[in-house]
């Protein structure tokens, strides 16, 4: 039986696909759990500079698979509550990876799958993709993520109309609202996106970690502490090879 | 369960850790954290397990940091790239505090003899220490060049006050039994050895009798509140019952109040 998430090796990008394309990628337990795994592996890997996600088949992501999910299921809210939990730890894994992770949405990211998306550092979609905060259609709330990322990418009055309503928007739309960084035609998404990991993948991969770092620890911060976040990026950044080097080959051109 | 660092035994819901580095102490090599924490989030996943006991098979608790072990990772010496990896290289020394306190079930650490450095890190971390009359507490960091780095520094202050523990980090002198005691960094000091370890599995059976999932609760409130808004910190505490409403171990209560027999909790 085929994994339910696929993962391989490409030039310093780790390319992840989730691989239910018959329930349009749908979430279950088993697959957060594969995802989490993965993840884990291409932090820990050397050779992988930069990764990116994305779905197999017709859809990107559309969110937690509804059928048999045992958090329905389960009168314990404790327990409950661990499902959720785990699920939760994707999240953290793909905002607390010191390497850039870029969505490239092939299709409809809805719901949790949304919120995947959206825990990415970047997100390239296709023309025909749609998104939608469908939790609430059933009922529900973004619990990977959501209620704390789409505020700060599209603002609160926009990001609450969609959590609240439910609505679809399409690609144009996410674009315009600053959901996704880029749109391309469907079937150079693959392309675009590895063509700007591998862009980032030759780059300084440690000041990656330190801005990614920063930049989400900032968020909650005041300017006095992100400052101070700055400072200590830099002075170890300093250090390196690489500023160290640049700034010599500078010196260099300008004689 | 063999672990090369560590011996560990269950028994009645009790889990007692013994530190087993002996021939050095339980000097703190990066193989000896990792394993710790390893076996302490084992610890937190095992359904069976409510309480941990933390002890020592040595002469003493714990030597501090394995500088042989540490100074072998060449990150002394080498250059600004080394400052880099720090944290990467010696996590497993942060981890294995921290687990102390991430783990939902209560620690109780049963210090004898010597506990230098990075072992009054790891008992900061704890819930409760106790320690028999024989024991010495030295927060060495500053007297090696360090800043204690392994949360004693945010831990201590919570359970000593801001005056002994800077007194202690700012001398890194070794401090009796007696001394701490009054300081209040121990719960209770016992004649020796023997006496500490029975009473600490005692303190355990006592933990252990109660509703499991309340005492995880409680614990996680406990760490919640140390650094949040009173409003918060309850509101959390509400959460929690909130969520306890539908669960077995409460009616069990009830039930066990109304036949006015001893609950036998279960866990769920």
């Amino acid at each position: 039986m085929e994994k339910t998430v696929l993962w391989e090796k490409e030039n310093g990008i780790g390319i992840i696909s989730l691989n239910r394309p018959e329930k349009m990628n749908a979430l279950t337990p088993e697959v957060l759990q594969e995802l989490s795994a993965i993840l884990e592996t291409l932090e820990k890997d050397a050779s992988v500079k930069v990764v990116i996600l994305t779905g197999r088949g017709r859809g990107f992501c559309a969110g937690g698979d509804l059928e048999g999910h045992p958090a329905f299921s389960d009168n314990s809210a404790l327990n409950r509550e661990g499902y959720l939990r785990e699920a939760q730890r994707v999240t953290r894994r793909i905002t607390g990876l010191p390497k850039p992770v870029i969505a490239a949405i092939n299709g409809v990211a809805a719901g949790a799958g949304l919120d995947l998306a959206l825990a990415c550092d970047i997100r390239i979609a296709a023309e025909d993709a749609v998104f939608a905060e469908v939790f609430v259609l059933a009922g529900g709330m973004p619990d990977m993520g959501g209620t704390y990322f789409l505020p700060r990418l599209v603002g609160v009055g926009k990001a609450l109309e969609l959590i609240l309503t439910g609505d679809r928007i399409d690609a144009r739309e996410a674009w315009r609202i600053g959901l996704v960084n880029r749109i391309v035609p469907s079937s150079e998404v693959m392309t675009r996106a590895k063509e700007l990991a591998t862009r980032l993948a030759g780059g300084p991969s440690d000041a990656y970690r330190f801005i990614k770092w920063a930049v989400y620890r900032g968020l909650g911060q005041n300017l006095e502490d992100a400052l101070e976040n700055e400072i200590h990026g830099q002075s170890l950044l300093l250090g390196t090879e690489f500023m160290q080097g640049f700034a010599r080959n500078f010196s260099k051109k300008k004689k | 369960m063999t672990h090369t660092f560590i011996e560990l035994s269950v028994e009645d819901h009790i889990a007692t850790l013994a530190l087993n580095r002996t021939e050095s102490l339980n000097a703190i090599s990066l193989a000896f954290a990792e394993e710790l924490t390893r076996v302490i989030r084992e610890l937190n996943d095992h359904e069976d397990v409510r309480v941990i006991i933390l002890r020592s098979n040595a002469r003493g608790f714990c030597s501090g940091l394995d500088l042989k072990d540490f100074m072998s990772l060449g990150l002394l010496g080498g250059g600004a790239k080394n400052s880099f990896y720090f944290y990467d290289k010696l996590h497993s020394l942060f981890d294995c505090c921290n687990v102390m306190e991430e783990c939902r079930k209560p620690v109780i650490a049963a210090v004898h003899g010597i506990c230098v450095g990075g072992g009054l890190d790891i008992i900061s971390a704890c819930d409760i220490r106790l320690c028999s009359e024989d024991a010495s507490f030295s927060l060495k960091e500053a007297a090696i060049g360090f800043v204690a780095d392994m949360g004693v520094l945010q831990r201590l202050p919570h359970i000593i006050g801001q005056g002994f523990t800077r007194e202690m980090a700012y001398t890194a002198r070794f401090y009796s039994a007696k001394e701490v005691e009054r300081m209040g960094l121990l719960n209770a000091v016992y004649a020796d050895r023997d006496t500490l370890f029975a009473e600490a599995r005692k303190l355990a059976g006592q933990i252990a009798a109660n509703a499991p999932l309340a005492v995880m609760a409680t614990k996680d409130v406990l760490n919640y509140s140390r650094t949040a808004p009173i409003s918060d910190g309850m509101f959390k505490a509400i959460e929690k019952n909130a969520m306890f409403l539908t669960s077995k171990d409460i009616q069990e209560a009830v039930k066990a109040f109304m036949e006015k027999r001893k609950p036998d909790f279960k866990g769920e």
